[in-house]
């Protein structure tokens, strides 16, 4: 009997041993993931009041960043280690006092980690130009109550700077330290700041577009010397600031003439995107419409090299879509989020070819 | 006749809208609570020096119309984007209960199958509650990027509410596209 409780006691140890080497069991608590830092193909999808981050070269999730209702678009920092958003909060989360801030996140926790208090005046809604990093030391965000203005926010000091009045000129697309903006009359205006985050000074370039006749999309991207523009009908404009001057380069058409007898259109919210590195220049397009559609899902990808402007490829998208981004990267992907599937495609951006699909995952698409 | 042009036309009826709400105001109240009223309601005026439209919502439909309003093909909708009230306890011309009209708002021009001709349409937003979400529509005749507010639908055009949180949106008719005065 003695024995037979020994053999019992020798077995139980040896098991729990067994068991203690394997790890089988999990902790009881869980645990918090902390991020890595950001590779080269990492990207942000803001959907709702969510703002998630992926890695377009696994297709994996990093975390996600908890907005307000009323934040369009985040300005990833990674040399900061920084998130930067902005957002409106209510104290009856819909209503009650109204309170605006700058919210700093940090990329390895996901988390608020600070914020600036800013006019309750920012625009609730749009896409990547309604916030800007200037020069790595301010944040512009776009206000509109309607009258127009950019409220400066110093990201070293963690303070508001103060309020540019801007009347009839939208967005923030920072160069150097200032931004240029789109404004009502066909022109664009670059907004020069001090050392402070004052104004310094303004420049207005000559009107270049029609808003009547051809008005430009408000979204942009940059490129190595500036922004790019690209109006309803396909037009494309480079902008840049030389010698206090807005040079807005000759423009070019993504369009031959057969592909306007065929009815080809650039369309959707972040309509076209640019890769520096290779000079890739991606547009969404579809067939048929007016100027009206311009906000359509795009049901090919086309892509051409912005240096040469001529076109390398067309791809049909089986899931059409309002809003591409490339990666930063040297061997760049593109993220073309689809509207009928919710998922993203990433597609090798020299190619075409489709790398992998993301699923459950849209919204406004923003590279690091 | 270009956007700019009824722009420019709506501007200038803005004072017969404003002199037609002041004439109402007289005739309903006394003269100090005129005058006082009077002057809230011009001081809301100055707080919104770039208003393209400025009015409270009208109740009743002054045009021979035909459709359905809870439809996004609606002919008042050409240049709608948001939820149709009439489908969150108001009407196209009402905000539901318990939300807030916007006092601005952006602009279509859109013909009226009924008589043929061209009005001007105002889509003021319903604010101040969480999002209707229901019957989504979005068409965008003659509507133009942000930097072009008066006649852009992608603007959260919440301005002059108490909350700026989007429930759904109006469609006014304000005048004739062909016409110098407003409603």
């Amino acid at each position: 009997m003695r024995l037979r409780a020994l053999l019992v006691v020798c077995l139980g140890v040896v098991l729990g041993v067994a068991a203690a080497a394997e790890q089988r069991w999990d902790s009881i608590r869980g645990a918090i993931e902390k991020a890595e830092p950001p590779g080269p193909q990492w990207f942000t999808l803001r959907s709702g009041h969510t703002g998630h981050v992926l890695d377009a070269a696994t297709g994996q999730s990093h975390g996600t960043l908890t907005l307000s209702l009323f934040s369009p678009a985040l300005r990833p920092h990674v040399d900061h280690g920084m998130v930067y958003t902005y957002g409106s909060f209510y104290s009856r989360t819909y209503y009650g006092d109204r309170t605006d801030a700058v919210i700093f996140f940090d990329l390895e926790t996901m988390s608020p980690v600070d914020e600036v208090i800013i006019p309750a005046k920012a625009a609730g809604i749009g896409h990547s130009g309604m916030i800007g990093l200037i020069d790595d030391r301010f944040i512009g965000v776009w206000n509109i109550t309607p009258a127009m203005s950019v409220s400066i926010v110093d990201i070293e000091e963690r303070s508001f700077v103060g309020e540019i009045s801007t009347p009839g000129c939208a967005t923030v697309y920072p160069q150097d330290r200032g931004f240029l903006m789109i404004c009502g009359d066909g022109a664009l205006q670059y907004i020069m700041l001090d050392e402070s985050g004052a104004e310094s000074g303004r420049l207005r370039s000559p009107v270049f577009f029609s808003v009547e006749d051809d008005p430009i999309f408000d979204y942009s991207v940059p490129t190595e010397h500036g922004w790019v523009f690209v109006s309803l009908e396909g037009h494309v404009f480079e902008a840049r600031i030389e010698d206090d001057e807005i040079v807005i380069e000759e423009s070019w058409s993504v369009l031959s003439e057969q592909d306007r007898a065929e009815g080809w259109r650039i369309s959707g919210r972040q309509p076209f995107a640019y890769n520096e590195a290779t000079g890739i220049f991606m547009t969404l397009m579809h067939q048929g419409g007016t100027q009206d559609n311009y906000k359509d899902p795009g049901t090919e990808l086309w892509a051409f090299n912005l240096r040469t402007q001529r076109r390398g490829y067309r791809v049909e998208l089986d899931n059409p879509s309002r809003n591409i981004a490339l990666t930063r990267d040297d061997d760049p992907v593109a993220l073309v989020v689809g509207t009928q599937e919710r998922s993203v495609a990433v597609r090798h951006a020299r190619t075409g070819r489709l790398v992998r699909t993301i699923e459950e995952a849209g919204g406004l698409v923003q590279v690091f | 006749m270009s956007g700019v042009d009824m722009l420019g036309r709506l501007f200038s009826g803005v004072d017969k809208v404003t002199a037609g709400a002041s004439r109402m105001l007289a005739r309903h109240t006394s003269r100090r609570s005129f005058l006082g009223k009077a002057g809230a309601f011009m001081a809301g005026l100055g707080a919104f020096p770039m208003l393209p439209v400025y009015r409270e919502a009208q109740a009743a439909s002054v045009v021979d119309e035909m459709g359905d309003p809870n439809s996004c093909d609606y002919w008042r909708y050409c240049a709608f984007s948001g939820s149709i009230c009439g489908c969150c306890g108001g009407s196209a011309t009402t905000c539901p209960p318990g939300s807030e009209v916007a006092s601005v708002a952006w602009v279509g021009t859109c013909h009226n199958p009924a008589d043929g001709r061209d009005y001007l349409i105002s889509y003021n937003d319903c604010c101040g509650k969480s999002s209707c979400g229901r019957c989504r529509c979005s068409r965008s005749e003659g509507e133009k990027p942000v930097y072009f507010p008066s006649k852009a639908n992608t603007i959260l055009w919440c301005f002059g509410a108490k909350s700026h949180a989007y429930h759904c949106t109006l469609g006014l008719v304000i005048g004739r596209a062909d016409s110098t005065t407003l409603g």
